[in-house]
C-alpha cells in the first residue's frame, strides 16, 4: 500500500512519494501551459464590466 | 497597490483572484475530465458561474475551496445531465491529459494519468485535490461537501487502486481490462471516459458574464 500522503506540504511529500509527485507533475504541466485565447476572451469581457461599472459611477 | 484614498474595487479584487488561480483551476479541471477540450470548457464555465455569483462570495475565505467546490458542483451537474454512459473510447484515452512521458522514481506520468480516469470520480476528484493540487483535508472536506473522514477514506482507497493498477502484473492491464463504470453518489453510475461531457447547449458565456 502506498503511504499516506501529508497534505498541504507538496514538495516534501512529492520527493518522498512517486504517486504524488506523478500527481504534482500532471498539475504542473498543465497549470504552466500558456492560458488559451477563450480565457483571455472572457477575463477581457469581465474587465470591460468592471471598467463600465466604474465609469458609470 | 492603492492610492490613499481610493476604494478598493471587490469586482477587481475578485478578478484578480480568479486570474491567481486559473491554472490550478484548468489542471483540476483536465484531471477531472481527462480531456483537454472539455476541460477548458469546464474551466471557462466555472469562472462565468464564479462571476456571476461573486456577490456570494465573502472576501477573506478560502476563495480557492470557493472555486474548486464550483467547479466540482458543475462537472457532477454536467454528468447528470449526459448521464448516457460511454465506453473507454482507445482514441479518447490517447487524448488524456497530454503530459510528456517522465519517470517519477519508476511510475510513468503518463501511466499514472489514465490510471486516474479509471478511479471512481470522488476518490480522482480526492487525489487531485489533495495529491495535485495540495489542498488539506478539511479544505477537500470542504469542497467536496463530505466529512474529513470520508476524504480519507476515499484518499486511502484512490492511492491503493492506483497503485495496484501502476504496479499491476501486466504492463498492459492498465488497456486490458473492459470499460469500467464510476460510481457517483445518489446511484448515478458514469463512465470514466465522459466524450459528451459538457455538450450540452453552449452555455451563453456573455449572459453569465453580463449579471
Amino acid at each position: 500500500m502506498v503511504k499516506a500522503n501529508k497534505p498541504g506540504n507538496h514538495d516534501s511529500d512529492s520527493g518522498a512519494d512517486p504517486i504524488a509527485a506523478a500527481l504534482k507533475q500532471m498539475h504542473d504541466a498543465v497549470a504552466n501551459e500558456e492560458l488559451p485565447a477563450d480565457f483571455l476572451k472572457l477575463l477581457d469581457e469581465i474587465d470591460m464590466k468592471i471598467a463600465d461599472k466604474k465609469a458609470s459611477h | 497597490m492603492t492610492r490613499a484614498g481610493e476604494a478598493i474595487d471587490p469586482d477587481k479584487v475578485f478578478r484578480d483572484q480568479l486570474v491567481a488561480l486559473l491554472p490550478s483551476l484548468r489542471a483540476f479541471s483536465r484531471g477531472l475530465c481527462g480531456h483537454r477540450e472539455m476541460a477548458d470548457d469546464l474551466a471557462q464555465d466555472t469562472m462565468m458561474r464564479a462571476w456571476a455569483a461573486r456577490a456570494s462570495y465573502t472576501q477573506g475565505t478560502n476563495f480557492r475551496a470557493w472555486m474548486f467546490m464550483i467547479m466540482r458542483n458543475q462537472f457532477y451537474s454536467t454528468i447528470r445531465k449526459n448521464s448516457r454512459t460511454t465506453s473507454l473510447d482507445p482514441e479518447v484515452a490517447e487524448r488524456i491529459l497530454v503530459v510528456a512521458p517522465a519517470q517519477q522514481n519508476g511510475i510513468n506520468v503518463d501511466d499514472v494519468a489514465k490510471a486516474l480516469q479509471k478511479l471512481p470520480a470522488e476518490q480522482r476528484e480526492t487525489l487531485l485535490l489533495i495529491g495535485a493540487n495540495g489542498l488539506s483535508y478539511d479544505e477537500a472536506a470542504e469542497v467536496m461537501g463530505c466529512a474529513m473522514g470520508t476524504v480519507k477514506s476515499r484518499l486511502a482507497r484512490g492511492r491503493s487502486a492506483l497503485a495496484a493498477m501502476i504496479d499491476g502484473p501486466a504492463d498492459n492491464a492498465l488497456f486490458d481490462s473492459p470499460p469500467q463504470k464510476a460510481k457517483l453518489g445518489e446511484g448515478h453510475e458514469v463512465a470514466h471516459i465522459f466524450s459528451d461531457i459538457l455538450r450540452e447547449p453552449p452555455t451563453a458565456k456573455s449572459a453569465i458574464i453580463a449579471s
